[in-house]
Parts: structure tokens; sequence; C-alpha cells
């Protein structure tokens, strides 16, 4: 091969190589300032910013190079130091520590977000005292390095070559120069140009292997690991993303923690909570007055059955009922008469007359109460109706069951109780349980009676627990997850169970660091309650842990 | 044989070896981004400093310690620069009774140009922390007044007794150094008999828990670093101060006052093992009443000492 086959062969290599592109790992210091700031992404390279906080309130001030004696728009935001919520109409007003003459004007131009104008009469450092004041309560907060004049730093691009440094190159001429002397010396003039070629490909594909594994930033299985090698822990999030995401956090302190046990359960009903309407004799229904799914109120008449009768029944009960208003009437015409002639009648007379009439007219009354033909068929309790076969004019026999009403308002719980959770069923406990298919639906519980049976299946205890549901939220037969919370608590660092994530497969938390940069913190959790799980490692009190928008987060780190 | 060599093993030696130096040292400048944070940014000459958040004139490396009151320094960009500062203490009524809650109403200013406002930094969860003592130093409490619109710092109290009592108002400006100021008020009723502290007491009580101070090398020495240990039990058994939940930003708070001349100091430990850990340089010897203030059981407890200072060889620190 010729010496030139060498050097182009080498320069097509350290082409291919230079085009390989390493990643870029943000720092993690605290800067506030756009030229201290890593350079992750285009956009902050062009503001600067500064940023306050207190107890109250967190600040940013986002600003494009100011010109001194030219009108400057500057962007606040505003928001809960503790939430990271925006802060909304509030009451702002700033004061330049360097020119108190300097003048103002803020309003609002969106969620959390201010727009400041001023005209900085200097080329030169101001602080800025802003006061405060919004639904968080009044606050004073100082925004420092107001840079009145300062150009944006020169953002260095990273070019194809600028993962080699001064001293590489030296190297690699120094390699090249070698190289090509061995090439020299070992030179042989009947060489194809096949294998040149191939050789080219093959030294391309080996050393760009090592630059291909390190530019794999962003698979989620080369994330940030915890020791920091190549990868940085912080991601820099801009503040309208945060307000766009509902990113909110939660200053981490230690509080009470109640641990729980998770049973599994099934709603019935409860003991008087279902009722079934029958009929007490045989008839014909001739009217219903009850719906599907409908509710009703005990007392309330659902159904009307008219009696059935045969003919020689009906021919006794038609004599009957003229042997008795023929007495009744006879009964009647001879208190009429002894009335008419009541001075001279005799007492004795009148009195009989009296009591003749009034027995007369008492079975007479009882008769026809008795003889009546229809049956209103009332609900025993307050419920809803559930599915029944009967219409007008379907025959029924006596003790035959009509309707089924069921009452959802009270509902009891069967639970599975193995040996395990046996002593986590203690009166003094606290149960909660949602629905199995719907965690929204959740309800407190109460013990009703420890177990009175075994299920021969599995061993498991049944314990009874009763639930209030006023509003049929729960339906009998679902069924849903009981948590038995312990009756003592203990101090320990929580987070909701909206705050986690994974990274690489390992449990994170993502913690507030700054106005607009947060950090990956890998967390060792401890239990978890159903809500909140406990935190054994990777977080301290005073902390500000994401518990809302972890997800867009995480993604955002993996992708920047 | 040669050719094999020539064509396909003598480059890839040769790049293959240019290419570790390229990553090699491409990991190194990685590394060093992490470490120091300096390289990552451009590349500007950028030193950091390190300080204590409590008293910013006490500054050192990173890991290091404040000699004053123990916290762990802090990273700081911006090297705070003593200001002109003075707190203006008034409270709502000329004549503060005994027994009656007063509102007092705290403003810091600027004295090189008083109508501007001043800014406070947040030091352990709150911006003014208000220390008020009795002249005896037998009673005492830690107050925080919250800003209000008009600019002043409010907060109420009720003093016990009449007499004379002092408020150690301890505060910083943002951008400035640590500030303290020290006011005296009257407050009219009627007095009790004097404490005098002669004997020195190490364990105290509050509630069922105790609290014993242990110096290294059995005294507490003036102007040298020393360190002393505080010891929990509860209920007369050994108590883990990890237990403990933090109030204000750490597991407990401790202030001294020397009897005579009312010097003041601030301290916060740290947790060592299960016990605190306190570092501390008492400017002057003498007999100094302390309270360590910490919440156990969602309850804030105070436990009152009082402590023999004797004079120290400066510049010395106990081991």
């Amino acid at each position: 091969m010729k010496a030139y086959h060498y050097i182009i062969h080498l320069c097509l290599v350290l082409t291919t190589l230079l085009y390989s592109r390493p990643a870029y790992a943000g720092g993690g210091d605290d800067h506030t300032h756009a030229e201290e700031k890593p350079a992750t992404s285009a956009v902050q390279e062009k503001y600067f910013s500064s940023e306050a906080s207190s107890a109250r309130y967190e600040l940013l001030l986002r600003y494009e190079p100011i010109l001194p004696g030219k009108p400057a728009h500057l962007t606040l935001f505003v928001s809960d130091f503790e939430t990271n919520k925006p802060v909304n109409d509030a009451d702002i007003k700033i004061t330049s520590q360097e020119d108190p003459d300097l003048t103002f004007t803020i309003h609002q131009n969106g969620n959390g977000t201010y727009e400041v104008e001023t005209t900085f009469p200097e080329k030169q450092t101001y602080s800025l005292a802003v006061k405060i004041e919004a639904s968080l309560g009044p606050d004073l907060l100082l925004l420092q390095e107001i840079n009145a004049g300062e150009e944006l730093p020169h953002v260095h691009e990273p070019s194809a070559l600028s993962f080699i440094s001064k001293d590489n190159w030296y190297l690699l001429a120094i390699g090249l120069f070698v190289g090509l002397g061995f090439g020299f010396l070992f030179r042989r003039r009947n060489t194809s140009h096949g294998k040149a070629t191939l050789s080219i490909i093959l030294v391309c594909i080996c050393c760009s292997i090592p630059f291909q594994t390190t530019i794999a930033h962003g698979d989620d299985d080369h994330g940030a690991d915890a020791s920091g090698n190549v990868f940085s822990n912080t991601v820099d999030i801009p503040k309208e993303t945060q307000f766009l995401f509902d990113v909110y956090t939660l200053k981490m302190a230690k509080g009470n923690f109640t641990e729980s046990n998770r049973l599994f359960g099934t709603i019935i009903p409860s003991s008087n909570g279902q009722a079934v309407v029958t009929t007490p004799q045989n008839g014909t229904i001739v009217s219903v007055h009850a719906q599907v799914g409908k509710p009703v109120k005990a007392g309330q008449v659902v159904a009307v059955v008219e009696q059935s009768i045969d003919a020689g029944t009906q021919v006794n009960i038609a004599a009957e009922r003229n042997n008795l208003t023929a007495e009744y009437d006879a009964a009647k015409k001879e208190m009429d008469r002894l009335k008419s002639i009541s001075d001279i009648a005799a007492k004795k007379d009148i009195d009989e007359a009296t009591s003749r009439l009034q027995k007369a007219e008492t079975n007479l009354a009882l008769f026809k109460s008795r003889s009546g033909r229809t049956m209103n068929l009332t609900a025993p309790i307050s419920g809803y109706v559930g599915n029944f076969n009967v219409a007008i004019g379907t025959t029924v026999t006596a003790g035959q069951t009509l309707f089924t009403i069921t009452n959802l308002s009270t509902l009891y719980v069967e639970a599975q109780v193995f040996d395990k959770d046996e002593e986590s069923i203690r009166a003094d406990a606290y149960y909660t349980m949602e629905c199995a298919n719907d965690n929204h639906k959740t309800s407190q519980i109460k013990l009703l009676a420890p177990a009175q049976e075994i299920n021969a299946t599995n061993q498991s205890q049944k314990v009874l627990f009763q639930v209030d549901n006023p509003d049929g939220d729960f339906k009998i037969g679902e069924f849903v997850n009981i948590r038995v919370f312990a009756s003592t608590a203990s101090h320990q660092i929580t987070l909701p169970n909206s705050a986690f994530t994974e990274i690489n497969g390992k449990p994170v938390v993502f913690i507030k660091e700054a106005a607009e940069k947060y950090t990956v913190s890998y967390v060792q959790l401890g239990h978890n309650n159903g809500t909140h799980t406990s935190i054994l490692k990777g977080i301290e009190e005073g902390q500000r842990a994401v518990i809302n928008g972890s997800y867009q987060l995480k993604m955002i780190y993996l992708n920047q | 044989m040669k050719p094999l060599f020539k064509q396909y093993i003598l480059p890839l030696i040769v790049l293959t070896a240019g290419t570790i130096a390229c990553n090699s040292s491409k990991h190194e400048g990685t590394t060093t981004e992490t470490s120091a944070g300096t390289e990552a940014h451009g590349g500007e000459d950028h030193v950091h400093t390190y300080a204590c958040p409590m008293h910013p004139e006490m500054q050192g490396h990173e890991g290091e310690k404040c000699n004053k009151c123990g916290m762990p320094l802090e990273h700081m960009d911006h090297v705070p620069v003593a200001g002109n500062y003075m707190m203006e203490i008034k409270p709502s009524s000329e004549m503060i009774k005994a027994g009656v809650s007063v509102d007092l109403s705290l403003t810091p200013k600027n004295k090189d140009n008083m109508s501007l406002p001043v800014p406070l930094d947040v030091e352990h969860e709150k911006k003014i922390h208000l220390i008020a003592v009795s002249e005896d130093l037998s009673w005492f409490d830690h107050i925080h007044p919250e800003y209000q619109s008009d600019g002043s710092y409010l907060v109420k109290e009720t003093f016990p007794n009449g007499g004379k009592y002092l408020l150690y108002a301890d505060y910083k400006p943002t951008g400035s150094t640590h500030q303290l100021e020290k006011t005296e008020i009257q407050v009219e009723g009627k007095t009790m008999v004097s404490a005098n502290y002669k004997e020195t007491k190490a364990s105290a009580t509050s509630g069922t828990y105790t609290v014993t101070l242990k110096p290294d090398g059995g005294r507490f020495l003036s102007n040298q670093e020393i360190h002393f240990d505080g010891q929990f039990t509860k209920g007369g058994k050994r108590f883990d101060v990890n237990g403990l939940q933090s109030y204000l930003g750490a597991k407990g708070h401790m202030v001294g006052i020397q009897t005579s001349s009312k010097t003041y100091v601030h301290l916060h430990p740290e947790v060592e093992n299960d016990i605190l850990h306190f570092h501390a340089t008492f400017a002057e010897a003498g007999m100094y009443r302390a309270w360590l203030q910490f919440i156990a059981d969602d309850q804030l407890h105070t436990v009152d000492f009082t402590i023999m200072v004797e004079q120290g060889e400066p510049g010395k620190e106990m081991m």
C-alpha cells in the first residue's frame, strides 16, 4: 500500500470518529446565572436569571441582555415555595436597592407569570427588593445580581471536534505519524484497494464502539447512575414547563405514618338491607306500582292483588251478606218506630232495640271488611326494587316472592383474613376499603364481627365489616380491598405514592434544588399503606420532593 | 502474514491507541466537571466559597464545619458583605405590663439609606429568631416575628413578671452577613426575686426526656473550639436522638447567654450515633445559662442548663 493510501485511510477513520459525538452532562452546582449553567439546552443560554425564595414564595426573574437606557422586559415567575404551585393575582412592588427612584411596571400575563418593564439607566449590577402580597401573605425578597449591560456569554457550540482537547490533538497527531512510520516500514507495492477499503471499514467500526456506548444516553438502561459517572443526576426544567405539567412539591418532614395490611373482601347485603314482597293468597295482579331499579319507601304499595274465589264460596258470601243486611234493616226499622213513640215506649224496649241495631251494624261492617277481594302489597323496607317478573294479569299463588327490595345505604363486607393478618384485626384499628377495580371508590368501614367461621376451602377466617353507602357507590357482590391501619403511628418520612417513579428499575424521587433545577434521588422504600410510602433512605427532612408530575420530569430527564 | 499486519492490525493499533487517548481524556474531563463544576461551565476560573449559613464570616472548604456553631459550611457563590444594618424594635404600647400580651414590631433598617426595604434571608426556616430572656436569665422564650404589609415583622409576647428583659434579634439581610441586635425593655408589674446562678446544672428534664451535657475533656473552655455531647434519656432509658423531629431545620437549637456580660451564643448540634454533638467557641469565660429546644412526640421541649466556661487557651482545640 502506498503512503497516500495510508493517509486517506487514516483521514477517513478520523472523520468517522469525529462525527461520533459524545453526550454532555450538566453540572450540579447551585448557580443562578446563565454563564454558570450547564450547557444542556440552547434555551438556557438565551437569558439570564436570578432567583430568591422565602418560606412562602419562590421568585425567578428571567431576562435577556439589558441595554442601559433602553426599556427592558423581564419575566417574573411567582410560585409557592413549598408546593411549587403558581401564585396568581399577586400585588407586587419592586424597589431597586441601587436606584430607589427606578420605576417598574408589573402586570400578570400568565399562570404565575408576571411581566416587568423598566429602564435601567446605568451599566451596573442591580438588586431588586420585591414586595409581594398574595394568597400566602405578605413577603419581601431580594433578587440579586441583575447585570444591566452584560452580554450573554459566548456559547461554545459543541462542534464535531469539540470532544477532543488540545492535548488529544497532540496524541492523535503523534499516533498518525507513528502509524505512517510503521506503514512505510512495511510498505509493499502490490496492495489491493479492496483490502484497504475493508480495513478502513473494520477500523471505523472498532474505533467508534466506545463512542456509541457513550452517546447511549436516553435509553432507560443507561440513565444516570448513583455514582454519577458520565451522566448527571440533575435536570433543568423551565418554570413555564413546571407550571404546564403541574409539577408540585412537598417539603419533607417526619410525620405520623400508620402501617397497614391489605385484606380482600366482597360486598354483601346487610342483615336488614334486603327484603322480599310475597303474596299471602292466590290471586291476580291487578296493578304494579314499582319499577326495576327505582327506589321505594317502606310502606309504599308496590302491587295490588285481586283474590281468586270459586262459585260456591261466592254464593255463601252473598247469602251471608243478605242475612246481615236484613238484620240491620229490621233493627233499624224497630229503632225508628220506638223513637217515634218514645214518650210512651218502655225504656227497656228502647235499650234492647238500640243494642240490636249496634250489633247488626258491627256484623255488617265486619263482613264488608272481610269480603274485599283486592289486597295491597307494600314494601317492607326502603330501598331499590330488584328485577321482577310480574305484570298486570299475572296469576300468583300464596307465598310466591314477587319483588326483592335492596337497601344499599348500609352494606356488609365479608373479608378473608389469613393467619398473618389475624393480629391486626382489632377493635381499635382503623379500616378503609376501596373498590378493587376503581381505586377512586373508597370508604371508611367499621369492624362488625370477628371471625365466626372458617372458609373450608382456604382456611381463611370470615370477618364482617359494615360500610355506610349513602350514595350507593358500592354494589352487592363487588370485590374490594380493605386496608387495616394499626392503632399506633410512627414518625417517618413519607411521600404520596404519586411521588415515586422508576429509573433503571430503581425507585427514585425528584428533589427540587432551585427554581428550575431538579435532581434525581434514588430512595429505599419502606412500608406502603396504599396512599403513602415511608422512605428509609435517600431523602432528608427539609428537602422538597416532587409529588405531582414525576413522570413528566422523568421523561424530560431521560431525554435531555 | 505481513500484509495482514500492515493492512489491518497496524492501522487498528494506531487508531485504537488514539481513540483510547481521546476517551481517557474525555472521561477525566467529565469527572472534573462533576466534582468541581468549574470546567463544565465554559472553562471559567470560578472559585467556590464555603461558609457557615449562620456565620458567613466563618469560611473554609467543603466538608468543614463552623467553629462558632458547628454547622456544616455551605457552598456560596456570592460572598456576603458586611452591611450597616440595625433592627428597630418597638412594642405596641409604651408601657408593657407583666402578664399582658404585647405586640413587638421589628423593622430591619439599612443605616446607609433608612428608607430602603431590607429583605432578609430565611435561616432555619425563619427570617428572624427573637430570643427573649429576663435579665436574671431565669426566663427564656424563642419566638419568630412574621413579615407584615407595612414592612415590619410582628410577634406577640407575654412577659411573666415585671423587670428588665433582654431581646436578641438574630437575622441576616440578603447578601449581607449575619446580624445580632440586642435590646433591653422594661416591663411593669410585680418583680420576682432575682435568680443567682452559682451552681452548674448539666442535666435537665422536660416531660419524660432528660438531657445531659458532657463536654469533651470534662470542661467547657473559652477562646477555643470545644465539643460537647447532649445525651438523651426517655423514661430513664437511653434515647436515640434520631427519633427527634426536626425543629426549624435541625434536631435541636441551643442558645447560651453569659450571666454577667450577657454575651450571646447560638448553637446547632449535629447527630453523632445516637447523641447530639455540639461544636462551640465561647468568646468569654464565666457562668452561662443555656437553653436547648427540641421537638419530640409532636411537642416542643425546652430544657435549661447552667454551665461554667473556664478560661481556655486561645487557638487550642480540645481533643
